[in-house]
């Protein structure tokens, strides 16, 4: 037996033009490229790298943040500055979208199946520090990874 | 069965996204994604589920042997697809992930939900 599925919900789906949507799409497409390129320059630009499961942390980091300001604050520009110090990594993003409305900090997913929600806790595993504050009309984004 | 694949060619292409399709059996369809899955691929990669499952396949499995990356986003669009896939009466599977992806299955422990198959015949396997 199966029942119906009500797949798409009408109240999601504005009309709106097929170009305008596909240009949308590709902007957020590009603006995360940028940030898979930025990080692949840095990581070229650093003497002695540190392993590559670290590496891929502070990646998945970076990219839950990225993917947060984009999808969320929808910004016509976002800056993102990577820095490497002696004992840490940093990666510090800017933008001028929407202010950034915290979902209530959940201690542990409680559904095996959500679809969403784990980006946030996603970014404080794989990291050791992810800050955020709004200075004016600017989103500011901090995260730090210890070596 | 030459009915349900009709349907596909009529899908519009996403922009960056690739995910070829492959019918590996008469019952399971295999999806194989290309680049990264994430935030920006996730949308098409759910649409094209749903496509598969109202087309009457329900049983699927994920090859991420072309996947390069996975986020939080993207993996939410396989369990999308999972959750589906089970209302359908079928089920999902994923095969061939890199470690990136396992290393993210493993950061959300969504490797209890998705077990992750090392190879598309262990998947396909027990369907």
């Amino acid at each position: 037996m199966r029942a119906s599925r009500k797949l798409s919900r009408a109240s999601d789906r504005e009309p709106r033009p097929a170009e305008e949507h596909a240009l949308e799409r590709r902007a957020r497409a590009d603006q995360l490229d940028a940030v898979h390129d930025t990080l692949a320059q840095f990581w070229e630009g650093i003497g002695a790298l540190p392993d590559e499961r670290w590496r891929m942390l502070f990646e998945v980091a970076v990219s839950e943040i990225a993917a947060n300001i984009v999808e969320h604050a929808r910004p016509a520009v976002m800056n993102v500055r990577l820095s490497a110090a002696a004992d840490r990594m940093v990666a510090e993003f800017t933008d001028t979208g929407d202010d950034w409305e915290a979902p209530p900090e959940q201690a542990e997913i409680l559904d095996e199946l959500a679809e969403r929600g784990r980006g946030m806790t996603l970014a404080r595993t794989a990291c050791d520090e992810v800050a955020y504050e709004r200075v004016g009309a600017v989103n500011h984004w901090r995260l730090v990874k210890r070596l | 069965m030459p009915a349900r694949w009709a349907g596909f060619h009529h899908i519009e292409q996403e922009d960056h996204v690739q995910i070829d399709l492959q019918q590996a059996s008469e019952r399971v369809t295999v999806l194989a994604p290309k680049g990264r899955l994430d935030m920006s691929s996730a949308p098409a990669f759910r649409e094209r589920v749903r496509q598969l499952i109202e087309a009457g396949t329900s049983q699927l499995v994920v090859d991420f042997g072309e996947v390069s990356f996975v986020d939080s986003s993207g993996l939410g669009a396989v369990i999308g697809g999972l959750k589906l896939s089970r209302q359908a009466g079928g089920d999902l599977r994923i095969a061939r992930p890199n470690q990136q992806v396992l290393l993210v299955l493993d950061l959300t422990s969504l490797n209890r939900v998705l077990q992750p198959y090392a190879s598309l015949e262990e998947a396909l396997a027990g369907f």
